[in-house]
């Protein structure tokens, strides 16, 4: 630690905090499982062309891909069944519940519009915020859809485009649990919903 | 060899290169990792998890010279994930303490760390997670705001704010256990 820094209490906080990040080392042998990881995730990609980039992909940038997506994204409501029921305290938002059966779940349709994206995941607190396990599908609009079961209740959820870019579509409510200055939105789902209209950006 | 070269390589399929590539990035992603993570023990699996969706997208990515900050958003991103979900489990279990609430038979034993480090790594861990990430990549990984920008998606003052009020935070609760800061 320098003579400046043990003067300057912000300098010497940071000294340490440089200290001690720089401290705990790799465990051994972990590159090679990230490769063998990568060999496995690359074998069973293959057999799920969902999940396969293939190379003959345009190359986007990531930014240009992100500004993009922020424009035009919108979450937008699919009627699929007798009833169109909107959940949220923002019925504005556009996004939309089709009830399927008055339990204590409800199908919900999510509506992406991400026209360069290659690949968009919903997460939420309904799905454990796993990116693998709902991915979503160009339907006939170009749009990203999705159906996906949703217990009544509170929900957070966001999108996640081409695997690093969490969106949060401004035109549903944001929620509460906004720790990273990345948000995310709200569904309430359950009984009491009002019937809303499904607006398109 | 040049980042950028060998993401050329890698782009076009070597395996090679993309060893060389994990081989000089692993270790700042696993640092940071272990620290950003409320679970430090999922570190192995989170930065491995960030490998791997890298490589999936690794043909999106065209070099501006940022591979590094490209792959920490990818990081980045993953740990904030895995937050959530450690946080979803702590609302659903109450009485596991926070870092224990899933025992990890099969995680390496933590290296011992010196009463000075163990404090501030308490301290760490008690702060706001966007505050936490900020001072992290700032004085961890010793990025630029622009890049850390880039990272995050927050704003380069909102990033300031973030550094500027978790040192304030952290020198107050270092402070009432070393009282060195005031």
């Amino acid at each position: 630690m320098s003579e400046y820094e043990q003067h300057n209490p912000d300098e010497r906080l940071a000294a340490e905090l440089r200290e001690l990040y720089a401290a705990p080392r790799a465990p051994v042998g972990a590159v090679d499982r990230v490769l063998d990881a990568v060999r496995g995730d690359r074998g069973a990609s293959s057999r799920d062309s969902r999940h396969w980039l293939s190379a003959g992909l345009r190359r986007v940038s990531v930014v240009v891909l992100a500004a993009a997506a922020g424009l035009v994204l919108f979450a937008g409501g699919i009627v699929t069944d007798r009833l169109m029921r909107h959940d949220s305290p923002g019925a504005s938002s556009g996004m939309v519940a089709a009830v399927s059966e008055p339990d204590s779940a409800r199908d919900i349709t999510f509506v992406f519009a991400a026209p360069n994206a290659h690949d968009v995941a919903l997460v939420g607190d309904f799905n454990g915020w796993n990116r693998h396990g709902a991915k979503l599908v160009r339907n006939v609009a170009g749009d990203w859809q999705i159906h996906v079961r949703v217990p009544t209740g509170l929900h957070m959820y966001a999108f996640v485009v081409d695997g690093s870019i969490w969106v949060a579509t401004p035109l549903a409510p944001r929620g509460a649990d906004d720790d990273y200055g990345v948000a995310s939105s709200t569904i309430l789902v359950g009984a009491g919903a009002r019937p809303a209209a499904a607006p398109r950006s | 060899m040049e980042t950028a070269s060998l993401v050329g390589r890698a782009q076009n399929g070597d395996d090679d290169a993309f060893r060389e590539l994990v081989l000089a990035h692993y270790d700042s992603c696993w640092r940071y990792a272990r620290r950003a993570l409320a679970e430090p023990s999922d570190a192995e699996d989170v930065v491995q998890e960030a490998f791997v969706r890298a490589h999936r997208a690794l043909d999106r990515y065209v070099d501006r010279g940022h591979f590094r900050a490209w792959l920490f958003q990818i990081l980045v991103n993953e740990c904030r994930m895995s937050n959530r979900t450690s946080a979803r489990r702590r609302r659903r279990f109450p009485e596991l303490p926070e870092g224990h609430d899933v025992p990890d038979v099969a995680a390496p034993s933590p290296e011992p760390e010196s009463e000075r480090h163990a404090g501030l790594a308490r301290a760490l861990a008690t702060l706001d997670p966007g505050q936490r990430e900020a001072i992290l990549l700032k004085y961890g990984e010793g990025l630029e705001y622009r890049d850390i920008t880039r990272i995050t998606g927050a704003t380069e003052s909102a990033l300031k704010m973030r550094v500027k009020r978790g040192l304030e935070t952290l020198r107050r609760t270092l402070g009432e256990s070393r009282n060195i800061y005031e």
